[in-house]
């Protein structure tokens, strides 16, 4: 049957509702700590460019969750009355999924490193990038989880309208350029002597960084 | 390209999350379309024109490309 407007949604369900709002919450409690340790290691020291380019995106990042929580908040208890197509509702409730998905994975990564990095913002981060090890059944079941991910990601893209998808494809050609630009140019710079060596995961950060900045400029312009 | 998106909207009432959920799009891709900084695609173009029951022509005009 094809669904309709007035057919009730799996995701409209109270309890999926209550599951996304409480991963938001743990992602939330998460990114909060990363700022707060950030400043509470910086006070009174002089934060570096790289804190910034590393601390933006996470700054973002807490924002976003805050906004999405808000929202299915509102959603859940009956105050968000808007209207959406069902395609376009799949695709808002997939992302939401994955994002918190990808929250909990980040979460685990740092919390179950053996070995860490301090604490503060920055350490966190350098934890989280690093290979520090990690216990081997937490591997899996944060691979498992990635895998999920992964398929949400292609059922996402198989229900985002085109306005999304070109949104998606600037962004998406906008980072893979700048990816290969600051590889080529790090890389050269290290040969030369004149920059420390690549730093994969600077570069990875990097990229997601600018991805996330090119899709809200073309998506909210 | 020039369109009439906002003049048909604002004529039947609709606000542009009413005719993001009739389209079945996101409200930003109604304004991005109603601003011309996203061209439809041929299959939404004829979808809008349909919802709207008017020919494509009359609610699209490319005179400036």
């Amino acid at each position: 049957m094809t669904p309709t407007n007035d057919t009730p949604k799996w995701s409209d369900a109270w309890p999926v509702r209550l599951a996304i709002i409480l991963a938001l919450g743990v992602a939330l409690i998460f990114s909060i700590g990363v700022v707060v340790g950030f400043f509470g290691s910086h006070s009174g020291t002089r934060v570096s460019p790289g804190d910034i380019l590393v601390g933006a995106p996470v700054v973002l990042f807490a924002a976003l969750i805050c906004w999405l929580l808000i929202v299915q908040i509102r959603r859940l208890v009956g105050m968000d009355r808007r209207k959406t197509g069902p395609r376009t509702r799949m695709a808002k409730t997939l992302w939401t999924f994955s994002l918190a998905l990808g929250a909990v994975i980040g979460a685990g990564l740092v919390l179950t490193s053996k070995e860490k990095s301090g604490s503060g913002f920055d350490a966190t981060f350098r934890t989280l990038l690093s290979e520090s090890a990690i216990p081997s059944g937490i591997a899996i079941a944060l691979l498992l989880a990635l895998a999920i991910t992964a398929l949400i990601t292609v059922v996402y893209y198989r229900n985002i309208d085109e306005h999304e998808r070109a949104a998606q494809g600037f962004a998406s050609t906008l980072a893979i350029n700048v990816y290969i630009l600051v590889t080529l140019a790090w890389w050269t710079a290290a040969k030369g002597g004149l920059a420390r060596p690549y730093d994969a995961a600077a570069a990875f950060v990097l990229t997601v960084f600018v991805w996330f900045a090119g899709w809200l400029w073309q998506k909210y312009r | 390209m020039k369109n009439k998106l906002k003049v048909l909207r604002a004529m039947r009432d609709w606000s542009q999350a009413d005719l993001a959920e009739r389209l079945d799009v996101s409200r930003q891709a109604v304004n991005a379309i109603e601003t011309g900084k996203h061209d439809p695609s041929l299959p939404l173009a004829f979808r809008i024109a349909r919802l709207f029951e008017m020919p494509i022509e009359e609610v699209f005009d490319d005179t400036d490309q």
